[in-house]
């Protein structure tokens, strides 16, 4: 698909730079919104962040005695944060304290079996759980009940540095404070049990949690409720190991069936009643001040706003994955519709005489040159060697450079000249049709070298007088950098193989201005060439198409032309291809309702290629964002691992694509780079001339439609 | 949208005169295909285009900074210095 025509403009002149660059601006911060809300969902759903690393208990050797022997809640706040001190729940008082929720399915049972007996318990919820139920802790605290925080993800913190641990806890906070408009001053570590358990790894992380102003809150009973040990073993693991003894006892309202822990709840309560026991939140056993305390102000809202993005995230998220699925239905549904037939191609183009009897009557290739200086005698010379009879017309549309002095000189017997003024691409071929001698009209780029069977093969289909046109093979000749290597995978396997598959549908898109045949015939009924688009190849390969013509890939054609060599005329040219064969699909889009062939090619041809070339592309970002989501914030490894296999297969494809064409495999080590660089690149290009064709701005490079007074008569030479 | 126009340059190809042809077919030709000359859809675009531009950076600034966690003190609470190391001593009336 190489369309040529350097026009004098680069694309990146610094008065677009000048320009409010709202193009870029507009998709950077939607794509920032889409991170923020991934990350936000997340975090919600315990996803980003998570570690589910458990540390092992070592030596005891830093932690002071007086603690380890001493009661569940550490005060290790302002000054005593180098010597902290303990408190026991009295005696004759009992602390329930639930961890790890709220879980809408137990915490309101857990409640009601509370109220019934009009007991208030302690709560120690997870940020993430409070993100996703904010109406279960409104429960909580309307029943008296007081909150602790259990940190954000339940990591262990013994795994984590300071600034997690803080953030963990402020989290925590912001989330209290969107769905209850409270803080709290307690706090109890993930997978921590009694007191004595402290050692040198958690001890840090209870004086550093402390000098955040928060008490830490232990146990005396662990009932291991969530092991599922049976209602009596749980009941017997509460009880107190001397009677009257006052404690704190561990139970769980989230984390799976909790049928247990709620008929055990209810004897728990009798049993100890009917001991003389009372029933407190940590700040009654202790006498103190309330520990859930309102706020108000900036933390209220900040929290506000937190809960209802991560909210708006949690509902959002559907969407976006259904929109992946498009993409990923997409991708791979041409990946299978390429292995399936590609192959049958490939047998078709072996079969000798497919076409009926060998065409070998001369034809004449049209070489459209606008400043081929460098190109030019090569091209010509190319078509020297050439195996089949031809005649040659180079079309000079008023090139600058002396391109039609050059072949003025060079003398070939076979080749015309004919000079006109600049007037773009289609007149230049239109000029050329008119003046060709043959029935078959052949297309080259004047930057495109000819095999000497390219002609011959080229034609060879328009032996079936059904075939209207044929696409030849384009391939990428500067291949040995890395722009090039990049290019040269995206011709054999984005190009090639899909021409493959257009071809087996019979709805092959664009023949490329690089190197394609026409029936002169099929042109003149079309019309000829237009330059209502920028892509006029793809323009006249459609209207041949809705014209009932067949079209067919002679993969063995093949044209070596020289892609672009830099990136800013990688993106130019890419830039005029999107945006021009949009303006094609656009221009063509009657097809859709249109009856016999043009309307085959409508609904089957238009979409196949709407989709695969212009709604994938767009929606491209999305798998980006994804995939730094999982990277960065969830699963790195599972992420990278999938998109590994997404790669790998995408390598398989290509390899077989080059196997196809012939080519070495060696470019192929380039892929996993194009595929962070060059993909990006093109979904950004498409992105660009998609915004462009919206506004209805006019490319540098669309010259204003010529009205004919410039347009000097062609000059045989 | 604009209008499309098939291509009728016909005459052009087997033209004798290719001059006369092309002026005869360009002049009433529309703009090409996408091309809004009066600006007034890049201005419709522009208009609405900047406030959600705006509106979503700000909102993506604001959900960044609520996930930076900046407020990790908890609040105060007093707790009398009596039962720190000798726990009240019998029921505290049980309720």
């Amino acid at each position: 698909m190489s369309r040529h025509q350097r026009r004098r403009q680069s694309l990146l002149r610094p008065r677009r730079l000048a320009a409010p660059p709202l193009r870029f601006f507009m998709p950077l911060s939607l794509l920032a919104c889409l991170l923020a809300l991934l990350v936000l969902r997340g975090l919600a759903t315990n996803e980003a962040f998570h570690d589910t690393r458990i540390a092992t208990s070592v030596d005891k050797t830093t932690v002071p005695e007086n603690l380890l022997k001493g009661g569940p809640v550490i005060d290790a706040r302002g000054d005593k944060n180098e010597r902290p001190v303990s408190y026991r729940i009295p005696d004759h008082t009992v602390v329930l304290s639930f961890d790890d929720g709220p879980s809408p399915e137990w915490t309101p049972k857990i409640l009601d079996v509370l109220a019934a007996h009009d007991v208030r318990a302690d709560f120690f919820v997870t940020g993430a759980m409070t993100t996703r139920h904010p109406e279960l802790i409104r429960q909580i605290v309307a029943g008296g009940h007081e909150i602790g925080v259990h940190s954000f993800t339940h990591p262990d913190l013994v795994y984590q540095s300071e600034a997690r641990i803080s953030w963990e806890l402020a989290q925590t906070q912001l989330a209290l404070a969107g769905v209850a408009g409270v803080h709290s001053a307690l706090f109890r570590p993930p997978y921590s049990s009694d007191a004595s358990a402290l050692d040198d790894w958690n001890y840090p992380v209870i004086k550093y949690v402390g000098s955040h102003g928060y008490l830490t809150a232990f146990i005396d009973r662990d009932t291991h409720d969530w092991k599922r040990p049976g209602v009596d073993a749980i009941v017997k693991a509460a009880m107190p190991r001397k009677p009257g003894a006052g404690e704190l006892i561990l139970l769980h309202d989230a984390g799976g069936d909790r049928t247990e822990t709620l008929a055990a709840l209810e004897q728990i309560i009798v049993k100890l009643k009917g001991e003389g026991y009372r029933f407190a939140t940590v700040s009654e056993a202790l006498g103190a001040t309330d520990a859930t305390v309102p706020v108000h102000g900036y933390q209220l809202w900040a929290g506000k706003c937190f809960i209802w993005a991560s909210k708006a995230a949690v509902l959002t998220l559907p969407v976006l994955v259904a929109l992946l699925a498009v993409v990923g239905f997409l991708n791979f549904g041409r990946f299978a519709l390429m292995l399936v037939l590609a192959p049958l191609h490939a047998r078709r183009s072996k079969r000798r005489n497919a076409w009926g009897p060998p065409v070998t009557e001369p034809v004449t290739v049209l070489v459209p040159a606008y400043n081929e200086r460098e190109c030019i005698a090569n091209t010509l010379n190319s078509l020297i060697a050439s195996d089949h009879p031809i005649e040659v017309i180079v079309i000079d549309d008023g090139s600058t450079d002396g391109t039609a002095d050059i072949v003025e000189e060079m003398n070939l017997p076979f080749v015309r000249l004919i000079r006109q003024a600049n007037g773009g691409k289609s007149t230049a071929l239109n000029t050329g049709i008119a003046a060709a001698s043959y029935d078959i009209v052949v297309m080259m780029d004047g930057d495109t070298v000819f095999e000497p069977s390219t002609v011959r093969e080229l034609v060879q289909p328009f032996g079936d007088r059904r075939i209207g046109a044929v696409a030849g093979n384009a391939k990428v000749g500067n291949r040995d950098s890395l722009i090039g290597a990049w290019q040269h995978i995206e011709y054999v396997l984005g190009h090639n193989l899909d021409r493959r598959m257009y071809d087996m549908l019979n709805v092959i898109p664009t023949i490329p201005g690089a190197v394609g045949a026409f029936r002169k015939e099929a042109l003149r009924r079309v019309g000829g060439m237009s330059d209502d688009t920028l892509a006029e190849d793809t323009d006249i390969t459609m209207a041949v198409l809705c014209d009932g013509w067949r079209i067919v890939y002679a993969e063995r054609a093949r044209a070596w032309t020289e892609a672009p060599a830099s990136l800013q005329q990688l993106w130019s040219q890419r830039y005029r291809w999107s945006y021009g064969s949009m303006q094609a699909m656009w221009k063509h889009r009657r097809a859709v309702t249109s009856r016999g062939p043009a309307g085959r090619f409508g609904r089957l041809g238009l979409p196949l290629v709407v989709m695969f070339g212009v709604v994938a592309p767009l929606l491209a970002p999305l798998v980006d964002m994804f995939l730094l989501y999982g990277v960065l914030f969830a699963d790195a490894p599972i992420t990278l691992a999938s998109w590994g296999g997404f790669i790998l297969l995408q390598a398989v494809l290509s390899w077989y694509a080059f196997r196809l064409d012939g080519e070495k495999p060696l470019h192929l080590i380039s892929l996993p780079i194009q595929q962070l660089v060059y993909r990006q690149l093109m979904y950004i290009v498409l992105l660009q001339s998609t915004i462009t064709a919206l506004t209805g701005g006019r490319l540098r490079w669309q010259k204003l439609r010529r009205t004919g007074e410039v347009a000097a008569a062609p000059v045989e030479a | 949208m604009r209008q499309v126009a098939t291509f009728s340059g016909r005459e052009s190809v087997h033209s004798a005169q290719p001059d006369v042809a092309e002026s005869r077919q360009w002049e009433p030709a529309p703009a090409p295909v996408f091309v809004d000359q009066s600006g007034l859809r890049s201005r419709l675009l522009r208009r609405f285009g900047w406030p959600v531009s705006v509106v979503g950076a700000i909102l993506a600034a604001a959900m960044g900074g609520s996930l930076i966690g900046m407020q990790s003190e908890a609040p105060a609470m007093e707790i009398p210095p009596k039962p720190a190391y000798l726990p009240a001593r019998g029921p505290l009336t049980p309720s």
